[in-house]
């Protein structure tokens, strides 16, 4: 396995608390803020693990006490860690959503159950073997379809007219259910005849309306404790949120959010004082205890892309690059915001579980930064690896450690880093004072002995020089004037201002030799249209027709010409913009020709 | 370096690393931290590589290698990059396709005007039959290089005659590098001249043979100085090629080697060739220590010094090219090159009177021509000297042909500016467009939205003109179109904070709901 | 699946949107909203979508739409007031619209955008309530309150506006305008040195901003040691990186003028007033400039001008008995002193001049020199 930095490993496999005590660096954070809070304890840039947060959990899966990451990997396989090497590998049977455990209530040892979420499925393990596999209900579906089907089944209604109807409730926005959606898709795919066997065929199945999960935690009944009895908590498609019961087989509570949630944050035990976080996709932050009615979701001002919850407070980041905390009562005050310089990437909480229970928050940044403030304050900064963006973290106990990053990178890569019991997280504002660049002098050009000199020059002969260079002013300005009308009206220039028109041309040569091509682009600059143009090539006397110049479009031509004596050196070629009846040429282009490649060169 | 031909650029079988590490290659300079100062885009026309435009115009560093700009924009890329590389280095013309069709062309050329034909068909020689002359065969190895331009004879022959002297000849060894070189055949060059750098370093004390009469049988293309302008376009010292200046080089070092011969240990010529090779094959790394080198051998010599000095310009390293460039100064009182850079530094820092001076110097020296005039009055403008400022300016304008004549003008509407008026400053402009169609800096200026437009497919290195267009089209409320100008302005300059302050925005404007 | 189908038209735009490729997004949303007519979240894709592509009143066409579905989201509001802004005889219409999108929820943007609206039109203190009502909501929003002290200092409420840049600059300590807008005021009380430590971060932030360079190099010049040299390079820097700005111009006339390089100063005087021709100050020093270049009927003119552009103005008309006592015209030079001393004796007028004891003393020397001539 690959070492990091400058640390020694042993070669072995486990992850050892010994080789630890070679490192003389102790990150205690505690004056410098900004020195890494973290040890580097093993990390593996090609574990081939691809997973974001949701589906990455540390788990006590054998009741050992030796914590295991397991992935739920987005090519659909659950991967468990065990220490530094890869454990164990199953097959999942769909892509996977969210990955948590929870430990269903019992007698003491409990062994949590790992709780893998996809499509409308949770599957549970127990010891990684199989345990159960809870299914969503059926979401009721509306009257009027009820209606329908009620009608189809007993023959009242003919499939064609139904399948109208259903996309007519479908068009004024409201959801079908499965079937109904089936049907409709029957009927556009096989005409008559496929709805009306659709019909024969679904006859007496269930009639609702099945969602999908979007997210997963766990929380816990009565103590928050490692090892407590704890219960799901499922977001859905349809926009509700459902608590489970501890067995996980039944739902318990059950919250409406109207829109699907896209993040979901809790603090608290369901007995006393549970607080649910919950972003929605469309922007909205909504706070929900147990038992009260919901309060006004917020409105955050772009996508969210991560949320944390503390005690009392809930942070989100937001797309645009800033971390908002909301706290109060009804948890819609904003306290306030984190700005960062990079975009957000993934959020995790930090709940230390030594001696204190502080809680910090760790953002990722797209530019490999992983920051860990403490309320307002900025604890540690570090950066990944080759600065690669992190696509899932996740803070906790793994493998005797208490707390422990595991961090995923985009490419695979796996870096699990460990913060010592020493570390202080609690550092004051970091910098109170101005910062630092104030100290670096202003870069004020400096001047010479010789300015020094010549402004002396200059006190003397003011006047003079007044005189002069005024003087010298009104003659420079005469000539520019001249030279102006000269070029604009003599057609030598390859611009022309003649008979009002503003054009101007300019040529470019292609190809290698002795066969060229020129090409000319010419536009005009004026407001209206000029016509009845003609290029003359001086050196073959070809003439070129210019269509009617439209302003501010620009015209390419291409002439061919041929080099009669490649061996003769490069010669020049002139273009001359002239009126077709004939006339004084408005506007002209020299171009110099390469020297040709001889032919048997090449 | 001389120009390189489309060929050569494209189909590149030489270079050592697809992507170079920042600071290693001359297709990318090291940036960032250098932006500041004299060599910031804001302050100093830079092209898209990050080399400043102004300055001194050598072949071969005008135009930036095709495919180190955009990279990677989709399908277009490849087509892009065979486009950019049939551009030459000035706006108008065109790239030779190779450089060593160019010299059988230019022999062939210079034989054809001759009445009676070839002097000496080196087809018909015997080659073997001259190798075993020595003296004969230098003379006629060099009459094939340098004259008939046909390097697989001159190849022929030298490796003939080194095999006949026993692979111990330095001067043999040298011209197989030089027609190894020329032939394309770069790694077998490098080789050939870093053993020929050895033979003469063993060779120590002992008086160079022929090595400095043939050196001066060549008579190539004098360093031509025809002066540098002003702000916005300096154009060019037209450079001769490397080998004459070498040759002077050699001619000096061999005149100053009599003198000491126990301490002259290289011949200049050698080193310079070798170090031509390295920075063919993209390392300046290994050129600039072979110049580190061989300088203290050779404390009198400015070359190596200059030809350092140039290494780290083309890659970004200001500060020490300047360094260099007094040392060189030092040494060579008139050396064109040192006294133009120099000048066009100080310039660009806000000490335009030290400037003045330089370019005074190069007055006095009788270097003449309509960008040192136009520089000169640029430079006593800004150094408060207002008197003098436009004579030089009108000393430019009778001197300038057409190629310089818009950048006159253009510097001509920047004085213009300097004394707020702006109708006058409008027809200066105006004169350097009509001129000049492509003269991006000067579309710019004029600022109308149609020309801004034209302005910005004419000059992708101008900054200013891609954000002036991306302001507009912000004013507007036409995003998309803003979006597209501040990223092509922050591909021309990645430091500009006004682009990076308008990107901000547009991309807040984005992400709110 | 016509739902689906929908539902990928909607992924396939959003993901165009965040690439910047707008009109295929446009594209899709109109698909999307084709296949879905009722779906509010498409409706405003697509009117954001014309918005970003400049076409604003498509763009508020389709959010009077989608308003019809949904009349109580804030987003449709504020993104209908967003397009009417842009149009140019809306403005009414859209502050209109950003009221009931503040009412609905209030949020940052919003009160940033109708404090734009209004500081446009002038109407400083309607704009200086509005911030001081988002700042209620959000107390340290840096750009909020950047945005309220430029206000103040606009309307002329230098203290409070201090204050609040003070706290901006707390906030968020490196933001450039902050800086700029805090150190010009410290310099107005005269404490240039404070100033220019000030700058420092600045000048870090932002190497290139002209109008930092010229807050610099007035710094230097206004200090007691007088560093006439040290002000003209950073002035000159200044007007290298932005030759049109007027203000610029100006003082490096005038501290050309204070250096005695006067052929120097008219040069940029001249630019000042080519640049904007009814800036008083300007001619004034123009006048003094042509003076010491032995130019006495363009000084008189000069001095005119000036005066017939700012007639309350004291100093103009100081300068302009000295000016004219230099060229031997005692009775028009005892006229303006005159007329300087009335003018000087209006209380406000009196606290300013009284800052600077040169005048007082150019006053008394021109009163004794004129006494001396009877």
């Amino acid at each position: 396995m690959l070492g990091r930095g400058d640390h020694q490993h042993s070669g072995g496999a486990t992850l050892q608390r010994s080789t630890f005590s070679l490192q003389t660096r102790t990150a205690s954070g505690g004056g410098d803020p900004l020195r890494p809070l973290w040890l580097d304890a093993w990390s593996d840039p090609v574990a081939g693990l691809s997973a974001f947060s949701g589906c990455m959990h540390t788990c006590n899966l054998f009741g050992d006490g030796d914590w295991r990451l397991v992935v739920a990997d987005a090519d659909k396989k659950l991967k468990v860690w065990k220490g530094t090497q890869k454990a164990s590998e199953h097959a999942l049977l769909d892509a996977p959503v969210a990955l948590t455990s929870f430990t269903p209530d019992g007698p003491p040892p409990r062994v949590p159950v790992l709780a893998v979420a996809s499509g409308c499925h949770v599957f549970m393990f127990k010891g990684l073997k199989p345990f159960y596999k809870f299914a969503l209900p059926l979401l009721p579906c509306s009257g009027e379809e009820e209606q329908l089907w009620q009608q189809l089944d007993s023959g009242s209604l003919n499939p064609t007219s139904a399948c109208a109807s259903l996309a007519a409730l479908r068009d004024a926005g409201m959801p079908l259910s499965g079937r109904g959606a089936e049907l409709l898709a029957s009927a556009a795919a096989r005409g008559e005849g496929g709805a009306a066997a659709f019909v024969a065929d679904s006859r007496g199945q269930p009639l609702g309306r099945q969602s999908s999960i979007t997210c997963m935690d766990a929380v816990c009944q009565s103590v928050d404790e490692t090892g407590a009895p704890s219960c799901l908590v499922l977001g859905t498609e349809d926009g509700r949120l459902l608590i489970l019961n501890s067995a996980g087989t039944a739902v318990q509570h059950t919250f409406v959010l109207g829109c699907a949630p896209s993040f979901l944050a809790l603090s608290g035990t369901l007995e006393a004082g549970l607080k649910l976080s919950a972003t929605t996709r469309d922007g909205r932050l909504h706070t929900l205890r147990v038992g009260e009615a919901g309060v006004q979701p917020v409105q955050l001002e772009a996508q969210p892309v991560g949320l944390v919850r503390t005690s009392n407070a809930a942070l989100v980041g937001v797309m645009s690059d800033v971390v908002h905390c909301y706290g109060g009562r009804a948890g819609c005050t904003r306290q306030y915001s984190l700005p960062q310089p990079a975009p957000i990437l993934c959020m995790q909480l930090l709940a230390t579980h030594t001696s204190r229970l502080v809680k910090c928050l760790i953002v990722a940044l797209a530019n490999g930064d992983v920051r860990v403030y403490h309320e307002r304050a900025l604890v540690s900064t570090h950066t990944t690896a080759a600065a690669a963006p992190v696509m899932g973290l996740v803070f906790g106990r793994y493998a005797r450690e208490d707390n422990t990053l595991v961090t995923l990178t985009r490419g695979g890569g796996l870096d699990i880093k460990i913060m010592p019991r020493t570390a202080n997280l609690e550092a004051t504002s970091a910098h109170s004072g101005p910062p630092p660049e104030q100290d670096v002098p202003l870069p004020v050009p400096t001047k010479t002995r010789l300015y020094v000199e010549q402004t002396q020059r200059e006190r003397e002969s003011a006047v003079d020089m007044h005189r002069l260079f005024q003087r010298d002013l009104v003659k420079a300005r005469l000539a520019t004037a001249r030279a102006l009308v000269r070029v604009l009206t003599d057609g030598r220039g390859a611009a022309s201002h003649a008979g009002g028109a503003n054009l101007s041309m300019s040529a470019s040569v292609e190809g290698l030799g002795p066969r060229f091509r020129l090409v000319l682009s010419v536009t005009n600059e004026g407001g209206t249209a000029v016509g009845g143009l003609a290029v003359v090539l001086r050196a073959s006397k070809q003439q070129l027709v210019v269509p009617l110049l439209v302003p501010l479009l620009q015209y390419e031509l291409r002439v061919d010409i041929r080099c009669l004596q490649p061996a003769g050196g490069a010669g020049e070629v002139r273009l001359v913009m002239v009126p077709a009846k004939g006339g004084a040429p408005l506007m002209s282009a020299l171009v110099r020709m390469p020297l040709s490649e001889p032919d048997d060169v090449m | 370096m001389r120009v390189q031909g489309v060929a050569d650029l494209l189909l590149d079988e030489n270079n050592v690393a697809q992507v170079a590490r920042p600071g290693t290659s001359l297709a990318r300079p090291a940036t960032g931290a250098a932006a500041s100062g004299s060599s910031s885009p804001a302050v100093r026309p830079m092209s898209t590589a990050g080399r400043p435009l102004t300055g001194f115009a050598r072949p071969g560093t005008g135009a930036a290698r095709p495919g180190t700009t955009s990279g990677g924009r989709g399908p277009g890329t490849a087509a892009g990059a065979v486009q950019a590389a049939m551009r030459g280095a000035k706006p108008g013309t065109a790239r030779p396709v190779t450089t060593s069709g160019r010299f059988v062309r230019l022999g062939t050329a210079s034989l054809a005007a001759e009445p009676g034909g070839p002097f000496i068909n080196a087809e018909r020689l015997d080659l073997r039959k001259y190798a075993a002359r020595p003296n004969l065969a230098r003379v006629l190895c060099d009459y094939i290089v340098y004259v008939d331009h046909n390097m697989r004879k001159a190849l022929e022959l030298a490796a003939a005659a080194t095999q006949a002297c026993g692979y111990e000849d330095w001067w043999w060894k040298a011209r197989l590098g030089k027609a190894y070189y020329q032939l394309g055949l770069l790694r077998d060059a490098e080789q050939q001249l870093a053993s020929s750098l050895r033979n003469q370093a063993r060779a120590r004390g002992r008086r160079p043979r022929l090595g400095a009469p043939s050196a001066i049988l060549f008579v190539g293309p004098d360093a031509r100085g025809s002066g540098v302008a002003g702000e916005g376009r300096m154009t060019d010292y037209a450079e001769g090629e490397g080998g004459c200046a070498a040759a002077a080089g050699a001619a000096s070092a061999s005149s100053r080697c009599r003198t000491d011969p126990a301490a002259a240990a290289e011949m200049v010529a050698t080193v310079m060739e070798l170090a031509k090779v390295h920075l063919r094959l993209d390392q300046p790394g290994a050129a600039l220590s072979l110049y580190g080198d061989a300088a203290p051998r050779q404390p009198w010599e400015p070359g190596l010094l200059l030809g350092a000095a140039r290494v780290h310009d083309a890659m970004g390293q200001g500060e020490e090219a300047l360094r260099l460039y007094q040392q060189v100064l030092s040494l060579d009182a008139s050396s064109v090159e040192a006294i133009a850079c120099l000048a066009s530094h100080h310039f660009y820092s806000g000490q335009p009177e030290v400037a003045l001076r330089y370019f005074r110097r190069l007055l006095q020296m009788g270097v003449s021509g309509a960008e040192l005039w136009c520089n000169t009055g640029l430079a006593c403008f800004y150094a408060g000297q207002i008197d003098m400022a436009l004579p030089c300016f009108e000393r430019a304008l009778a001197a300038a042909d057409d190629g310089a004549a818009p950048d006159v003008w253009y510097n001509l509407s920047q004085v213009a500016i300097g004394i707020g008026d702006a109708s006058w400053a409008q027809q200066c402009l105006r004169l350097a467009v009509s001129l000049e169609p492509g003269h991006a800096e000067a579309w710019n200026n004029l600022a109308a939205r149609s020309l801004l437009r034209t302005g910005c497919a004419r000059g992708p290195h101008v900054f200013e003109a891609h954000y002036n267009a991306a302001l507009l089209a912000w004013r507007r409320g036409d995003y998309q179109d803003a979006w597209e100008r501040v990223g092509a302005a922050l591909a021309a300059f990645p430091g500009h904070t006004e682009s990076q302050e308008l990107r901000r925005l547009l991309r807040a404007e984005l992400m709110a709901l | 699946m016509k739902r689906c189908n929908a539902t990928t038209a909607t992924a396939d735009a959003v993901a165009d949107t965040a690439a910047w490729r707008i009109q295929e997004s446009l594209r899709l949303f109109q698909q999307a909203t084709a296949l879905n007519p009722h779906n509010v979240l498409n409706l405003k894709q697509v009117g954001r979508s014309l918005a970003l592509l400049g076409k604003h009143r498509q763009a508020v066409d389709v959010y009077q739409e989608a308003q019809k579905l949904s009349p109580d989201d804030w987003e449709l509001w504020y993104s209908r007031g967003l397009c009417l802004s842009h149009l140019k005889d809306q403005q009414d219409s859209a502050l209109e619209c950003f009221g009931c999108a503040n009412a609905i929820q209030p949020n940052d943007g919003t009160y940033i955008q109708i404090g734009q609206i209004l500081a446009a039109r002038d109407q400083l203190s309607a704009a200086i309530d509005n911030y001081g009502e988002a700042l209620q909501q959000s107390p340290e929003s840096p750009e909020l309150l950047t945005a309220l002290g430029l206000l103040l200092l606009r309307a002329g409420d230098s203290q409070r506006a201090f204050d609040q840049l003070g706290a901006s600059l707390l906030h968020e300590p490196r933001g450039a305008r902050a800086i700029l807008a805090a150190g010009s005021i410290i310099q107005d009380h005269g404490d240039h040195d404070a100033a220019l430590v000030k700058y420092r971060v600045a000048a870090v932030v932002e190497p290139h901003c002209p109008q930092l360079w010229n807050n610099i190099g007035m710094a230097f010049f206004g200090k007691q040691a007088r560093r006439y040299i040290a002000a003209i390079s950073c002035l000159s820097r200044a007007l290298y990186l932005a030759p049109f700005e007027w203000l610029t111009a100006h003082n490096l006339g005038l501290a050309y003028l204070a250096a005695g390089q006067a052929a120097s100063a008219f040069q940029h005087l001249s630019a000042a007033v080519n640049l904007k021709p009814d800036f008083a100050p300007s001619y004034m020093l123009l006048a003094v400039a042509l003076e010491r270049l032995q130019d006495p009927d363009n000084a008189r003119a000069a001095c005119e001008r000036a005066l017939q552009l700012d007639p309350r103005e004291p100093l103009v008309h100081l300068n302009c008995a000295v000016m004219l006592h230099n060229q031997g015209d005692g009775a028009g030079a005892a006229a303006r002193l005159a007329a300087f001393r009335e003018l000087s004796a209006e209380p406000e007028e009196a606290a300013r001049l009284a800052a600077d004891p040169e005048v007082e003393e150019a006053a008394a020397a021109l009163e004794l020199a004129l006494g001396q001539r009877g």
